[in-house]
């Protein structure tokens, strides 16, 4: 038994198997706009056709303010977006989410597709980019030898930092022959050298006019320079593949004067700031270390040093003197009792006695005192000491 | 004494000076290196002055000859192809 289904359920169905396919959930497609439409709501309504077949499309509002032309009956589009159905009318249609004309898309779709190859090669890595030199001794420039681009670099540069080497190699920056001529002149200046940094410039256009810029040649010239490279391809909103794989990118040729050389006047300020801080902060700290000193210089120590000397010496003098007083009293004290000793020793002495009449009795041959009569025999000659002399005798007789 | 080596890039020799300068603000070094760092903090800074001065202004174009190397030429930006 067939189920028998309603209008709403095919529909429905058939939306579901159109949704879930991958292809036809995210695809570009490419036709001719017809019965175009654009309605009040601002949604764009119109047919896309090629020789034998016509697809329905529809793009919100949402998604067509972006665009940056005005779709027309006749133009060559390529429109990305999905397909699904819209079950009330049981109409699939396309759902444009992106639109470009034809004639760029192919170009646009070389683009994606290059950037995408190159990026999974690398050539993009941050890590492999140079650093562009400070201070370079000289500039490359691959550029149009004619035009504003070169003459707005080399104001630049004149205007902020006046002496520079420029280096220009003239390419042409559109046409047939110049990506060949631009990846040639990265290759010579590698060759040649003399330069430490290679600006590649060229002023605003189209995506046709900037193409070069986006060839595969010129981003492989710009991976294998040994000298890094400044891209300055068009406006600030153009994006090159060049601006990918150069290791700076500067949104002008102007802004690349400004990134490759710093001004001059800024950095003698810099130095001259410095110099001065230099100079004062050594000027600082000698000033703070005199001061130290001269604060050590006056202490009492350096300006009085003999002041110990002279106490020690007063004191020496004070000593010196009790000394002298000392002795003084002292032989005072002597001397009184020497004298008193003197005295008595002079009523001790026997010339005192001999004085009031006493003699010393001696025997003249053996010196022997006479202090008994028995040390007196008859006949000794004894000498008696008296107070001015001696008398010398001869024992008579002795009495006893 | 010449203590700044000519290969020294401008970059690091003004870096070099800036933490000289700081290292002499903050007040820590003993008197007799004091004057060796001051010393060689003039010499950088005589070195980054005499760097800034040390191109001259040239602006060249640069012709593939024969042999496929290159001449030099003074470049004089066309006036006439003017926009």
């Amino acid at each position: 038994m067939y189920k028998i289904y309603s209008v709403s359920e095919i529909n429905k169905y058939v939306r579901n198997i159109i949704t879930k396919d991958l292809l036809l959930s995210n695809l570009w497609i490419k036709g001719e706009i017809s019965n175009y439409k654009s309605h009040y709501s601002g949604h764009m309504y119109f047919t896309i056709k090629d020789e034998a077949s016509i697809l329905k499309c529809v793009m919100f509002r949402s998604r067509n303010s972006n665009l940056n032309f005005s779709p027309e009956n006749g133009m060559k589009v390529i429109i990305r977006g999905y397909l699904s159905v819209f079950e009330r009318d049981g109409q699939y249609q396309l759902y444009a989410e992106e639109m470009i004309p034809d004639g760029v898309g192919n170009l646009y779709l070389a683009f994606e597709q290059l950037k995408r190859k190159l990026e999974a090669e690398g050539l993009f890595e941050i890590s492999a980019k140079k650093k562009v030199p400070y201070l370079p001794r000289a500039i490359g420039v691959v550029t149009s030898s004619t035009g504003a681009v070169i003459k707005d670099i080399i104001n630049v540069l004149t205007r902020r930092f006046y002496n520079f080497d420029l280096k220009v190699l003239p390419v042409a920056v559109q046409g047939k022959l110049a990506a060949s001529q631009i990846a040639n002149g990265i290759r010579k200046f590698n060759e040649v050298g003399g330069v430490d940094v290679i600006i590649i410039a060229r002023g605003g256009g189209s995506i046709e006019e900037l193409w070069a810029f986006n060839e595969e040649i010129v981003a492989r010239s710009i991976f294998e320079s040994k000298i890094p490279i400044i891209s300055a391809v068009g406006h600030e909103t153009d994006y090159t593949i060049s601006d990918f794989v150069a290791d700076l990118r500067a949104p002008t040729p102007s802004a690349a004067a400004e990134l490759v050389l710093p001004e001059k006047n800024m950095l003698i300020h810099k130095i001259e700031s410095l110099n001065i801080r230099l100079r004062n902060s050594v000027n600082k700290q000698v000033d703070f270390k005199y001061k130290k000193l001269d604060i050590l210089l006056n202490s009492h120590v350096f300006k009085q040093p003999y002041e110990r000397i002279y106490q020690e010496r007063m004191r020496l003098d004070m000593l010196y003197k009790y000394m002298r007083k000392a002795l003084v009293l002292n032989k005072e004290r002597i001397s009184s009792n020497l004298y008193a000793l003197i005295g008595k020793l002079d009523t001790l002495s026997p010339l005192a006695i001999m004085s009031r009449g006493y003699s010393i009795v001696r025997n003249i041959e053996n010196g022997i005192v006479l202090k008994s009569v028995k040390d007196a025999h008859i006949g000794d000659s004894v000498e008696i000491s008296v107070t001015d002399g001696k008398i010398n005798c001869t024992v008579v007789n002795t009495d006893n | 004494m010449v203590s700044v080596n000519n290969n020294i890039k401008f970059e690091d020799a003004i870096k070099d000076l800036e933490k000289i300068v700081e290292q002499l603000e903050r007040g820590e070094l003993p008197l007799d290196e004091l004057v060796n760092v001051f010393q060689k903090g003039i010499e950088l800074s005589k070195f980054c002055s005499k760097k800034l001065d040390e191109v001259e202004k040239k602006v060249t174009i640069l012709i593939e000859d024969e042999k496929n190397g290159v001449i030099e030429k003074p470049f004089l930006p066309e006036e006439a192809n003017e926009l």
